[in-house]
């Protein structure tokens, strides 16, 4: 992210964050971390980064699982 | 990224030389003073080769060695920038940011040969200096810290410093460079990169999930859905291309239109032809009316009535004598004939005998004779009597003098055809003037291009409706297909971790569309505030005061433009000054660099030309004024000595670092002191723009007065 207004587009996420339902303690958290890692990869695009991405997104759900959330 | 230093090899007049700039946050500005000639442009086309390339120079198959380098010699070119970057991490929970100092050196070799040269491939070495040396680093790292579609905000050539709104570039190329540099700025295009690959993966598990299960509905409509939404983007993307096909559409038939007119001022080719037919056509009638009144005058002028209206008295005086005459029985005579029957007869009437050879014969004779001469007197008179008996009877006429009426009928008419004759002349020459004035070659391409056009504008239209509805319609449908689909999953158990991180997809989503939707409509606002701002303040522009800039901004067709009385909007790039159009593409820049908080050097090449007084000032504040503590800045101007007057107490409390550039080509004209150069260059000293020196002075640095620097 070397040349975006990185403390801006960062403090606009978190805002977006906070709107999102917290589904278990520490998940907002969690989805700004892994969209800043996401943000990275993609900047970086080296290799393999895509399937990386798919891979974190799948972290994501097993901790949804693990912490008992339901879809309704 | 700021500059600390650049050293320039070959590059034109550029040689070998040494560019210093200040990094202070309090002192941001640079100065790097040249003449006209002097290697201002070529140092700025230097610098924005060496950090993008040749691709980003406006011709990138211009020649970058010496005028005067011999041709089939190859040249070594080459550009060292020494730079700091700042980055911004985020560790622990909490944002860093993070200085590095970088050396990026381009270089190519070039033979000159005539106008086009043989150019070897460039080569790019870019290092990190690490606390141990330095480290080779991907060049991509670059284009990360100073993407090229900024380009044009860091590198302005005054000159043409009206790259987002210039009169040469169609209203779509300026909406783009203007979105463009916006969305890189604000970074965007990152997010929107995100926002691509986190669909990309939605897809990938909806996939999953269609395949996962045994639903034959579930993965119908999971394909189903994914070929609509294809065909949606499909749709959108014809649809933008129509607007911006209608957009230029107007914009060339709005052009056309006013051409056709401009050509059309003398008027219409086709009318003025007509027009003169049936002119000519008047005239020739106009001609045989009076060959007709003509004639009528000279029958008039030939007749009875008119000749006895003229010379009637006289010819009736003679006739009455005649007629006296005639009463006294002086005419007809009738003396000779009887006489000559009496002869004949031998017998007078008295009786006496009138034989030939006798007295009262010869007597006759005699009086025959006589009578004979008198009589051709008295004939004449008689068949002078009997013909004017006839002519008097016949031409008498009535006292009131009929001919004089008709005469005067025919003058008024031959007065009439001839005023009617002056004024179809006129109007002919009139109507061959206007003729020869029209182009009628370029009025009837132009109504053809003007035909064309329109046929184009409907059917970009008609096309504009048909996708719209298409569209209005593919959402409804793949609005019912979501819902149909989240019931499916939500049903089949196998799926409910894809579910999850379905959900987690979205979630993401939703954060960068928010964030995206955010950054475009508020920071597009305030660019458009802060713009808005520094352009009245520079132009010196008071609403309240009546002025008739009342404001600006950037629309959310990405337009800049100016407001005016009445709610009325000023094109920039015509009915702008050309002081206020610079200012307010320099207000543009600054607004955005601000706004987004880019750290970034922005150099200039020419910034105050066509600017003076007031306007002059306010715009060297603007440029060199340290930003917020929190906003960093670092400006590079190029400046002549007359863009200098009357502006060094401001540049005396801002430069940070100047220097200046002469080239040796100027002595003996403009310099004073003989450079001893073997060839043509640019040499830099560092005289500030107070001082001159033995390499710098010119015979015009007397009237600046500038200080002599040993």
């Amino acid at each position: 992210m070397a040349t975006m207004p990185q403390r801006q587009a960062l403090e606009i996420i978190r805002e977006m964050a906070r709107q999102t339902p917290e589904l278990y303690r520490g998940y907002r958290d969690e989805l700004i971390g892994t969209m800043v890692e996401i943000m990275s990869l993609e900047s970086v695009k080296s290799h393999g980064f895509a399937k990386e991405i798919g891979r974190k997104i799948e972290v994501l759900g097993e901790k949804l699982e693990r912490e008992g959330y339901r879809e309704e | 990224m700021k500059l600390k230093r650049a050293s320039i090899r070959n590059f034109k007049l550029l040689r070998n030389i040494e560019l210093q700039f200040s990094t202070q946050k309090e002192l941001p500005l640079t100065v790097i003073r040249a003449e006209n000639g002097s290697g201002k442009t070529s140092s700025l086309l230097a610098l924005k080769w060496g950090l993008y390339g040749r691709k980003k120079l406006s011709d990138p198959s211009v020649r970058l060695s010496p005028a005067d380098w011999p041709d089939g010699d190859q040249c070594a070119i080459s550009v060292t920038i020494e730079f700091i970057h700042t980055h911004v991490s985020q560790e622990s929970g909490s944002m860093l940011s993070v200085e590095e100092e970088y050396v990026l050196t381009r270089e190519v070799n070039e033979t000159p040969k005539g106008d086009f040269p043989n150019r070897s491939p460039e080569e790019v070495y870019l290092y990190r200096k690490t606390t141990s040396g330095t480290e080779r680093i991907d060049e991509i790292e670059l284009s990360r810290m100073l993407p090229e579609p900024m380009v044009d905000i860091f590198f302005t050539n005054g000159d043409a410093a009206m790259t987002f709104i210039s009169p040469q570039l169609p209203e779509s190329t300026k909406q783009e460079k203007v979105r463009s540099a916006i969305r890189e700025m604000l970074g965007l295009e990152k997010l929107e990169d995100v926002a691509r690959r986190l669909k990309s993966v939605r897809g990938n598990v909806n996939r999953e999930i269609g395949s996962a299960t045994s639903s034959e509905e579930l993965a119908f409509v999971t394909k189903e859905l994914e070929r609509m939404e294809g065909r949606r983007e499909e749709l959108a993307s014809s649809l933008a291309d129509l607007e911006a096909g209608i957009s230029k559409t107007e914009q060339d038939l709005g052009e056309t239109e006013r051409r056709l007119h401009s050509a059309l001022e003398a008027g219409n080719y086709k009318d003025l032809s007509l027009r003169k037919q049936q002119r000519c056509r008047d005239m020739a009638k106009v001609l045989q009316e009076t060959e007709e009144c003509k004639k009528q005058q000279q029958a008039l002028l030939q007749s009875k009535t008119m000749a006895w209206g003229l010379i009637g008295e006289s010819l009736q005086r003679g006739y009455n004598r005649l007629r006296e005459l005639r009463q006294k029985g002086v005419i007809p005579r009738a003396a000779v004939p009887i006489l000559q029957e009496r002869l004949e007869m031998r017998e007078c009437i008295c009786g006496a005998d009138l034989s030939p050879g006798t007295p009262a014969h010869s007597q006759v004779e005699s009086m025959l004779a006589v009578q004979r001469t008198k009589d051709q007197h008295v004939e004449l008179l008689s068949t002078l009597y009997f013909q004017a008996q006839n002519e008097v009877q016949e031409s008498r006429t009535p006292e009131d003098g009929g001919w004089k009426l008709e005469s005067r009928k025919l003058r008024q008419v031959r007065v009439s055809i001839e005023d009617r004759k002056r004024g179809l002349d006129n109007e002919l020459k009139s109507i061959d003037g206007k003729l020869s004035d029209i182009d009628e070659n370029l009025v009837q391409e132009l109504i053809a291009h003007q035909s064309m056009l329109r046929k184009t504008q409907e059917k970009h239209r008609d096309d504009r409706f048909r996708t719209s509805s298409q569209l209005e319609g593919l959402g409804e449908k793949i609005g019912q297909l979501e819902k149909k689909l989240e019931a499916l999953r939500r049903k089949d158990d196998k799926v409910r971790k894809l579910n999850l991180q379905m959900r987690a997809l979205e979630d993401l989503t939703g954060i960068v569309h928010g964030t995206l939707g955010e950054m475009q409509n508020v920071y597009l606002g305030r660019v458009s505030k802060r713009m808005e701002a520094m352009f009245m303040n520079v132009i010196g522009a008071d609403p309240e005061q009546g002025s008739i800039y009342q404001g600006a901004k950037i629309t959310s067709e990405y337009d800049i433009v100016v407001e005016s009385v009445d709610g009325r909007t000023l094109s920039p790039d015509s009915e702008v000054n050309g002081a206020s159009q610079r200012a307010l593409t320099f207000a543009f820049i600054w607004a955005l660099t601000e706004v987004s908080g880019v750290v970034a050097p922005r150099i200039i090449d020419t910034p105050l030309g066509m600017m003076s007084g007031g306007v002059k000032e306010r715009v060297l504040e603007m440029v060199s004024k340290p930003a917020r503590l929190d906003v960093d800045r670092q400006v590079v101007l190029f400046l002549t000595q007359s863009e200098i007057a009357q502006t060094e107490e401001i540049l005396d409390s801002r430069v940070g670092a100047s220097m200046t550039l002469t080239k040796t080509d100027d002595f003996p004209t403009d310099l004073v002191y003989d450079p001893r150069a073997s060839r043509s260059e640019v040499r830099v000293c560092e005289c500030s723009h107070r001082q001159c020196c033995s390499c710098c002075q010119r015979h015009s640095s007397q009237s600046f007065n500038l200080r002599f620097r040993d």
